[in-house]
């Protein structure tokens, strides 16, 4: 359990702009573990999140997931890894359950396979009948809900979740919480994700990472950080590093 | 089920499901091609009636100076047809035409009034001149040959009259046979000229055309869909190849295209069959023995310049699809690529390439996808090389725009490209 399955090392990335979204930042994630990316607006998180998902190339420095380099092997990444971007929809013409099976099918060997992988997504989402409805008719929480159940039911090497209850309200975001958690340590799947939510990640994180201006500036896990630091909870951490100054 | 199919099935649901894409399949199309159709209807139209007016001067050379030729210039003169009598037979034909700048010749033969006297079928000659060999210079032949029918006509009811003899018998008392005047040479069968010019010059580019009009805007549209359905950047990480995802667009709206190609290939050929009196037949390609007419190379280039311009107009709309991020800009940027390529092309049907220089046909045929419509002409025209340049250059353009392409897909520009500079973003929460 200790083989890190994602290895960042000296990351840098600039915009064509010329923003520095993510500066010489390095991280590792252990094979099994939840690792939250944590950070303010800004921080590059997702910057981040779309470099080891081979959708952004670095500028410098390396991403190694599951022993394949992004820049190098991109399509062996894609082959391990299943990302849920921050700001994702689905078809709105196609139903739920479509809209499943159309992810299951890149993932799947056979039907079976596909059928279970979209069983378990139906469990994932909670979303019970209205998995038979247009995606349309769904509201922000539902889609989200939906967008969680497809990224996890394919079993990836790595889940790459950017903000995952974004848009949910509570008892909502508590049941993806809740379903993340159970997933990831029934199926020993590894998780990445970002966040705001410092009870989330307090929750959910075996580790963390602190995400300031592009560098981190802590990493531990989150009860660690706060023993470490000598404060009451990570939100104090949190403040304490980055400064009250946003 | 293989990626390719599963992402074929989703592109099929979207069109039948989603109005957007039912907008881009339809309303975008019916609409363009509605308005070009419209434009070039009135065109033809209005081009073929000025040739009729160019027709006005008509050569004769009289061989029969007999009852029946003194009739038949009687006849042309009734009808207002203003007409020059040429006495000099020893001339090349061409060189009459151009030396008086006539473009219908009529050869009365010296027997004439002998066969007509005996109550045989007489014939008259025509020349017509193709000399712009646009699509328009029908309208010449059609009227030299009209006025011989009208002529025959006129003989029958006098003979008719005269004698009482039953009007089957004598209907056509006078036959023609028509030649046209290319360049230098004389070609029998205007009618596998004018296929052949149709065919090469009009019909099949305009086709090639409409369907890259469809396959632009269509293909531009279903890749902004996926921006505006926020499903991009989930495609972009999914374990298939990225070439397949646009692969798969382009391949639908390929087969939606050739769809497309049948109907409006049908209207065009409807219309030219009504308003041109084109043999249909003829113009849709049964039995024309191109070589006829052209240089022996020019179907090779023809052929090789189509798959390069077909392929450039892929890509192309590859390319621009990319660019687009959502609907709106996708319609936008389809018709600030179409709008040059509609101009090109209607520039490629009217330019009388006769009448340019070579370095300004050089230049014409260094146009993508309309320099095609100008490879018969220029073959005829004698400027073979620039016929190679027209055909291998758009086989050039395919090949540059598959390099564009290939770095824009396999790297992150795919995701970050965009035709309008990003506003910053506002940061939420
Ligand atoms: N496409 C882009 N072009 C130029 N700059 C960008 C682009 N995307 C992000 N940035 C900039 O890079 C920096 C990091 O952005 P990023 O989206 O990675 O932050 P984040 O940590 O995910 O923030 P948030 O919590 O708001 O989602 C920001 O300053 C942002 O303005
Ligand atoms: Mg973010």
């Amino acid at each position: 359990m200790t083989d890190p399955i994602v290895v960042v090392r000296d990351l840098v990335k600039v915009y064509p702009g010329g923003v520095r979204a993510v500066d010489k930042l390095s991280f590792s994630v252990r094979e099994g573990e939840i690792f939250g990316l944590i950070g303010p607006n800004g921080a590059g998180k997702t910057t981040t999140l779309r470099i080891l998902a081979t959708i952004l190339q670095p500028t410098e420095g390396e991403a190694i997931v599951y022993g394949y380099n992004v820049v190098k092997e991109p399509d062996k990444v894609r082959s391990v890894i299943s990302y849920l971007p921050e700001e994702a929809g689905a078809y709105k013409y196609l139903t739920g359950l479509e809209f499943l099976e159309f992810i299951a099918s890149f993932f799947a060997r056979d039907e079976e396979e596909k059928d279970r992988m979209v069983m378990e997504a139906i469990k994932i989402s909670g979303l019970g009948d209205r998995l038979r409805d247009k995606v349309k008719t769904y509201s922000k929480g539902m889609l989200r809900r939906l967008l969680v159940a497809k990224t996890l039911m394919i079993k990836p090497k790595l889940a790459i979740l950017d903000e995952p209850t974004s848009g949910l309200d509570v008892v909502n975001a508590v049941k993806v919480r809740e379903a993340i958690k159970n997933y990831a340590h029934e199926h020993g799947v590894t998780i990445l994700l970002s966040s705001h939510n410092m009870l989330e990640v307090e929750y959910l994180c075996d580790r963390i990472g602190i995400v300031h201006k592009g560098r981190l500036i802590a990493e531990g896990a989150p009860r660690d950080l706060i023993k470490e630091h000598g404060v009451e909870n990570l939100e104090e951490v949190f403040v304490k590093l980055v400064g009250g100054g946003f | 089920m293989s990626a390719f199919i599963t992402l074929l099935v989703k592109e099929l649901k979207s069109i039948i499901r989603d109005p957007k894409m039912l907008i881009a399949m339809f309303v975008v199309p019916l609409v363009m091609i509605g308005v070009m159709y419209g434009i070039m209807f009135a065109a033809i139209t209005q081009q073929a009636e000025q040739a009729i007016r160019e027709s006005g001067v008509i050569a004769i050379i009289d061989l029969d100076h007999g009852v029946w030729s003194q009739r038949f210039i009687d006849y042309l003169r009734d009808q207002g047809i203003t007409f020059k009598l040429v006495e000099n037979n020893a001339e090349h034909i061409p060189d009459i035409m151009s030396s008086l700048g006539v473009r219908i010749l009529y050869v009365i033969p010296s027997n004439f009034s002998e066969a007509l006297a005996a109550n045989k079928t007489a014939v008259i000659e025509y020349y017509v001149w193709f000399k712009a060999l646009t699509v328009f210079e029908m309208g010449i032949a059609d009227r030299a040959s009209e006025l011989i029918g009208g002529f025959s006509e006129n003989i029958t009811r006098s003979i008719i009259a005269k004698s009482g003899v039953p009007e089957e018998f004598v209907r056509y008392p006078v036959n023609s046979t028509s030649l046209v005047v290319l360049g230098t040479k004389i070609v029998k069968e205007p009618e596998q000229v004018l296929a052949g010019v149709l065919t090469t010059s009009l019909i099949i580019p305009l086709m090639v055309f409409i369907m890259l009009v469809f396959i632009i805007q269509f293909a531009v549209t279903s890749i902004a869909v996926e921006k505006e359905e926020k499903m991009f950047e989930t495609l972009l990480t999914l374990p298939i190849n990225r070439l397949t995802i646009v692969g798969v667009k382009l391949l639908v709206s390929v087969i939606i295209g050739i769809a497309y190609v049948v109907i409006y290939g049908a209207i065009l050929l409807w219309f030219l069959a009504g308003s041109l009196s084109a043999p249909a037949g003829a113009v849709g390609g049964e039995g024309i023995n191109l070589s006829i007419v052209l240089p022996p190379n020019t179907v090779y280039y023809i052929g090789a310049g189509m798959i390069g311009a077909v392929l450039f107009g892929l890509l192309l709309a590859m390319i621009l699809s990319l660019f687009a991020e959502d609907v709106r800009t996708a319609q936008l940027v389809s018709n600030y690529a179409l709008t040059p390529l509609i101009i090109m092309f209607f520039l490629s049907m009217f330019i009388d390439l006769s009448s340019l220089s070579y370095t300004v046909r050089a230049v014409l045929s260094l146009i993508p996808l309309a320099n095609i419509s100008f490879i018969p002409k220029l073959m005829i025209l004698g400027n073979q090389e620039l016929g190679l340049i027209a055909s291998v250059s758009n086989i050039a353009y395919a090949g540059a725009a598959t390099v564009i392409a290939y770095r824009i897909v396999n790297t992150e520009r795919i995701f970050t490209a965009r035709l309008f500079k990003k506003r910053i973003k506002v940061k939420k929460r």
